[in-house]
């Protein structure tokens, strides 16, 4: 059966290593956003720097290593968000996040699709899959712009790091809503093939394009070719 | 017991021995903490070490009226910088100073950010921020903070909140009735929902407070409002998860059905 290409190499590899990033920005980022339920975590940092400085405590020890692995975090997505940017920037005209159909119609076909389980008339991408698209685009640039002016304190006055950090909480918080949802409805059964194509092959059955993204399908045939990004 | 300072903004000479004294007392108490030797100690500069001090400015138009007033810590009754902590290096004590204890300090800078009167400094030569302890260990010595021993025009005053506020009320009413202006005693009462009352109350002409620093409403608003962010947040969240739950419950229940 013929295979449609959903995903680039890059693409592929850029969301893999968002996931890691993610991890580690949750894992550093929790015991400082919510120290009292959190700090629990900073055992973890701390057990291993405590070999090198047995003075400090799993409270100044650990969220001193929290800090230092957030901000190495950071340093990687510096590297590789502009990279990304920059590529699907040139190929903007042809993303499949824009609007298709108002937001009635998206909500009522992902109704049918999560609610009956049947296949809704979507593009690549479903109303749901837009929004969160668009919500990580704008949240991933928030927490970039605050997140240069914490790490850069001294370049910048004690005004812009209170919005910075205020940005930076409302930023961690629209990826703490969207994110269970995006990776339940990755690991949903009804979504099995997607999952394929981003972390094994990269590609989606034609059958399966044809029945689950229709619109998406009508645009790969009117431009006559397999690959859509 | 709680226990508070009173600052006298209009007996106060602009000597700053307060500030002297303070430095001096701070760096002496690296030597007593075997932290160097009293001369080594004492020749170090550390001005972070110096928790209360003049900060002269200008206001209006040039050449504009000279305004000189003493910087130092309030010991809000709520702490922003307390509250705002991550490595609860922070300590409000039950008897109402706000301690930061050096050590557990890593030079974050959260409670720069918290502080509704710009109080604590960083010092990158440490890698730590500072502020004013009211001189807790002296005072549970029983003896009364340095920069009080050190006035000599009783324009600072320390005793139990109930004797300060006692005190502070006594001036208030005697310089009015004397200059025939409104004075005010900030902090006695609650300054803001952030600070609270402050356990190192003022006294002053009400109509310059604010060229003094001295807000009605003293709080850093984007920090005070991760309060709200961060309830909202985690209601959302639980609303996400929530719905995630359900819906893995339903999609059980469908297969069932099927």
């Amino acid at each position: 059966m013929r295979e449609i290409q959903a995903f680039n190499r890059f693409q592929r590899s850029m969301h893999l290593h968002y996931i890691h990033f993610m991890v580690i920005f949750f894992l550093t980022g929790l015991p400082q956003v919510a120290p009292h339920h959190f700090r629990w975590l900073l055992y973890f940092f701390w057990v291993p720097f405590a070999w090198f400085s047995p003075e400090t405590t799993y409270l100044s020890g650990g969220m001193k290593v929290a800090m230092v692995l957030h901000r190495l975090a950071a340093v990687g997505l510096l590297i590789y968000a502009p990279l990304f940017a920059l590529r699907e920037l040139k190929n903007m005209g042809r993303w499949q996040i824009w609007p298709e159909g108002g937001p009635g119609a998206g909500i009522a076909e992902l109704i049918k699709h999560y609610l009956s389980f049947q296949p809704g008339r979507f593009g690549k991408y479903n109303f749901g899959q837009k929004c969160l698209a668009w919500l990580t685009i704008v949240a991933t640039g928030i927490m970039i712009v605050s997140g240069c002016i914490l790490m850069f304190k001294d370049a910048f006055s004690p005004s812009a790091w209170r919005w910075a950090r205020f940005f930076h909480d409302v930023g961690f918080f629209v990826f703490l809503v969207i994110l269970p949802i995006h990776i339940y409805m990755a690991l949903h059964p009804l979504n099995r093939k997607g999952f394929r194509a981003m972390f094994e092959t990269g590609t989606l059955p034609e059958d399966y394009v044809k029945t689950h993204h229709p619109l998406w399908w009508e645009k790969i045939k009117s431009r006559g070719g397999g690959s859509m990004s | 017991m709680r226990v508070s300072m009173l600052y006298d903004m209009q007996a106060c000479l602009r000597c700053y021995a307060c500030s002297v004294q303070c430095g001096i007392e701070n760096r002496a108490r690296l030597s007593r903490d075997g932290r160097g030797t009293p001369e080594r100690v004492l020749e170090n500069q550390r001005p972070e070490l110096r928790f209360i001090f003049p900060v002269f400015h200008y206001l209006g138009n040039y050449p504009g009226r000279a305004v000189s007033y003493v910087h130092h810590c309030m010991h809000c009754e709520n702490a922003p910088c307390a509250r705002r902590c991550p490595a609860a290096a922070i300590e409000v004590k039950p008897y109402g100073p706000v301690v930061i204890h050096e050590e557990r300090c890593i030079g974050c800078r959260a409670c720069v950010e918290a502080c509704p009167f710009n109080v604590p400094r960083f010092a990158p030569r440490m890698g730590k921020t500072y502020k004013c302890f009211m001189c807790y260990d002296r005072l549970e010595a029983g003896l009364p903070p340095a920069c009080v021993e050190a006035c000599p025009a009783r324009a600072l005053y320390f005793g139990t909140r109930e004797e300060v506020l006692e005190e502070g009320r006594r001036r208030v009413s005697r310089y009015e009735k004397r200059l025939g202006e409104t004075f005010t005693l900030y902090g006695a009462e609650k300054v803001s929902e952030a600070t609270g009352y402050l356990h190192w109350v003022t006294v002053g002409p009400a109509a310059i407070l604010e060229d003094y620093t001295l807000r009605p409403d003293a709080a850093q608003k984007p920090i005070e409002a991760l309060d709200a962010v961060r309830t909202i947040g985690w209601v959302l969240f639980g609303a996400s998860a929530a719905g995630v739950i359900g819906h893995f419950l339903y999609s059980l229940g469908k297969r069932v059905e099927e």
